[in-house]
């Protein structure tokens, strides 16, 4: 039995035991204006997310994965209410975080907490490190001054970024380091899912490889769940328990990683799985899926089923009718009208 | 064997600062044969997309300046070439895609305007042929509709289509060289895909050579025939695709290859390389991977050679001979996975 297997027991095994929800997005929707003329009248709207819905389980990872333009990062963003959502409900241990006013949202700010794509824009270049890290703390009226320094010293030294470098300034660190202390600034507060939002991708593969395991630690130690965007498949097959994958605003498909992997029931999925290139030169590809075209834009997309314009198993029907989300095994999801079909390939 | 057709002589690049001198390229050599694709791959700061602008002659006049080294282009020392000749071999002998299309092209001339341009200059094509010549290029390169898309201005086209441009541009001129720098790394990767299928296409057409630069080693797996690793300025490991992958030999690429996530293997962990890369003001002593090396040992202090592990198949490491038993007695882990 080789390692992967055995934790892949293990898990599920965990997962029996606690099944228990963190968090359940339903039906989110975020639609963005298009304006136009001098009055700036809306002419249009840009679904960005248009009826998404998903679940995470405490102490796991979810993967949210799709490429640009796709709606994975308005996703996280709306679950945090960094921006307003258009509609649906987010549930968090059964409170749905839209029904809060913005001063009762405050309370469950610090359980959810953020770590952003780019180490270089996401910290404030004139505040100290210290700061930078303290600022939560400081806004949840948590412990006066000196126990606040304290606290960013011992999360420093957790994060593996020495604490004799508090007093200085991000700049004087590297891309890793920042990442680093955007990963502290995100725990002081003690939460309990943190959305990571593409926070590898700006790194160099050595240093990548650092923060990933920095992430796997801590979720150990501190029972963290993640939500982790990105668009790098084999990053979210290395992280995530299960994955959802999104096109165009929705979702197309959700599974645990293993049957994401191994057995895509999504056109659009095996298309991704297809594409992604492999580190090793003598693994020939067969059956590659070059997809034709263009990703259509979120403010003209096409009828029906979104991918139908450049998916290769389309039929008529996909044009008219938009196929829903069904669960179709036990834990996997996937909208379209012909996963059998596709089921069937995989064989 | 395939003629040989660009020949890097330890080339030496240096960048002007205000801060002082510091060496970016610090004695490549490489050579590209007719037809081939040579990767180069490497972590930002590594001295690879100097190396490809030296060849270009497109370092920044002020501060980047070619210390030493030659660049025998079919034949001729490039670097020697007065500016008006090397201009004729711009575009036209050695042609580079950049990263970043939106860049790249003007935003002010359709994006038929800048392949014809191209062919005006230096095919001396009339202003009507070198459009219809556009046209014909843009249909090649996969652009739809291509009789409207020359009339387009490159913030009207996609980012997968902007590449295209470049593509169709780069190719215009028939060149036998294509410098591609990190020409996917922008795209989705479902447009990357695309792209990659259509240079592996149009190279073999062609019979053109490219030099692909790029961090991502799968990139170069799909594409090249052979690799140069780089490091801190220098190659760290050279040879074969295949060889390198299988039986790499420097401490440098075994770990970029533990370190990354691969798509088709799960690793219960993956092995990280300790530390930074280092700034090019405090290169370390003797090996500049000594500092983040597992198998550093008193010798690592002297700059190793590139030594040859078997024929065509370098490694600038001194323990180049041993680095396989070490490895598999540490872990028992193989290496190339494979």
């Amino acid at each position: 039995m080789t390692l992967a297997e055995v934790k892949s027991i293990q898990t599920t095994q965990n997962q029996s035991k606690n099944d228990q929800i963190l968090l359940e997005v339903k039906n989110l929707k975020k639609y963005f204006p298009i304006k136009a003329g001098v009055f700036r009248s809306t002419v249009g709207w840009v679904k960005a997310v248009d009826d998404v819905s998903f679940y995470i389980k405490k102490g796991e990872t979810l993967g949210l994965v799709g490429e640009s333009g796709c709606g994975k990062t308005t996703v996280g963003q709306t679950i945090l209410r960094l921006i307003e959502p258009t509609g649906g409900h987010v549930f968090y241990n059964n409170v749905d975080l839209f029904k809060l006013s913005k001063g009762q949202m405050k309370k469950y700010r610090s359980k959810l907490q953020m770590i952003f794509q780019d180490p270089y824009s996401s910290l404030d270049p004139r505040m100290r490190v210290k700061d930078i890290i303290a600022e939560g703390l400081k806004a949840a009226h948590i412990g006066n001054t000196k126990e606040r320094y304290e606290k960013v010293r011992d999360y420093m030294q957790r994060v593996g970024v020495s604490p004799t470098y508090m007093n200085r300034f991000p700049h004087e660190f590297s891309g890793g380091q920042r990442q680093r202390i955007g990963i502290a600034r995100a725990l002081v507060l003690n939460p309990e899912l943190i959305v990571a939002d593409e926070a590898v991708s700006a790194l160099d593969a050595s240093v990548q490889a650092q923060v990933l395991n920095l992430l796997d630690d801590l979720q150990q130690e501190f029972h963290l769940t993640y939500l982790f965007i990105a668009h790098n498949l084999s990053v979210v097959r290395h992280v995530s328990d299960r994955v959802v994958v999104m096109y165009l605003g929705k979702v197309v498909e959700i599974a645990n990683k293993h049957e994401i992997f191994s057995d895509p029931l999504h056109p659009y999925t095996k298309a991704l799985l297809s594409a992604n290139p492999i580190p090793d030169p003598t693994v020939k590809r067969k059956d590659r899926i070059i997809l034709q075209g263009d990703v259509p834009s979120p403010a003209n997309p096409p009828s029906g089923c979104r991918f139908h314009t450049r998916c290769w198993l389309a039929q008529p029907i996909c044009a008219q009718e938009e196929p829903k989300l069904e669960e179709v095994h036990p834990g996997h999801f996937v909208a379209c009208h012909f996963w059998k079909n596709l089921e069937d390939q995989n064989k | 064997m395939a003629q040989k057709l660009l020949e890097v002589k330890d080339l030496h690049t240096v960048f002007h600062t205000e801060d002082g001198t510091v060496e970016a390229v610090s004695g490549v050599n490489f050579e590209v044969y007719q037809g081939e694709t040579l990767g180069i791959v490497g972590e930002s700061g590594c001295g690879k997309s100097v190396t490809s602008l030296s060849i270009m002659r497109l370092l920044p006049k002020q501060t980047g300046e070619i210390t030493k080294g030659e660049i025998i282009f079919k034949g001729k020392d490039i670097l020697k070439l007065p500016e008006n000749e090397m201009r004729h071999v711009r575009g036209k002998e050695i042609a580079m895609i950049f990263q970043e299309p939106m860049t790249a092209l003007n935003p002010v001339y359709t994006a038929g305007e800048q392949v014809a341009e191209m062919v005006e200059l230096h095919l001396g094509m009339s202003k009507k042929d070198a459009y219809n010549y556009a046209v014909e290029m843009f249909r090649k390169v996969g652009i739809p509709m291509p009789e409207k898309r020359v009339y387009n201005y490159p913030h009207e086209l996609s980012g997968g289509l902007r590449q295209r441009v470049m593509i169709a541009m780069a190719l215009s001129c028939n060149p036998s060289l294509l410098i591609a720098d990190e020409p996917t790394t922008a795209l989705d990767v479902t447009i990357q895909a695309q792209v990659l299928d259509l240079m592996r296409k149009l190279l073999k057409e062609y019979n053109s050579s490219l030099i692909m630069i790029t961090h991502d080693l799968g990139v170069v797996a799909e594409i090249a025939q052979r690799v140069a690793v780089m490091y801190a300025g220098q190659i760290v490991e050279y040879g074969d695709v295949v060889t390198v992958f299988k039986n790499p030999s420097h401490p440098y690429t075994i770990g970029l290859m533990k370190a990354i996530p691969r798509p088709d293997v799960e690793v219960e962990r993956l092995i990280s390389i300790e530390g930074n890369v280092p700034d090019l003001f405090h290169m370390p002593k003797g090996c500049r991977f000594n500092n983040r090396c597992p198998y550093a040992i008193d010798k690592c202090m002297e700059m190793p050679p590139l030594f040859e592990v078997e024929p065509g198949h370098l490694s600038r490491c001194w323990r180049y001979k041993e680095i396989k038993d070490l490895l598999k007695k540490e872990d028992g882990v193989d290496v190339g996975r494979g």
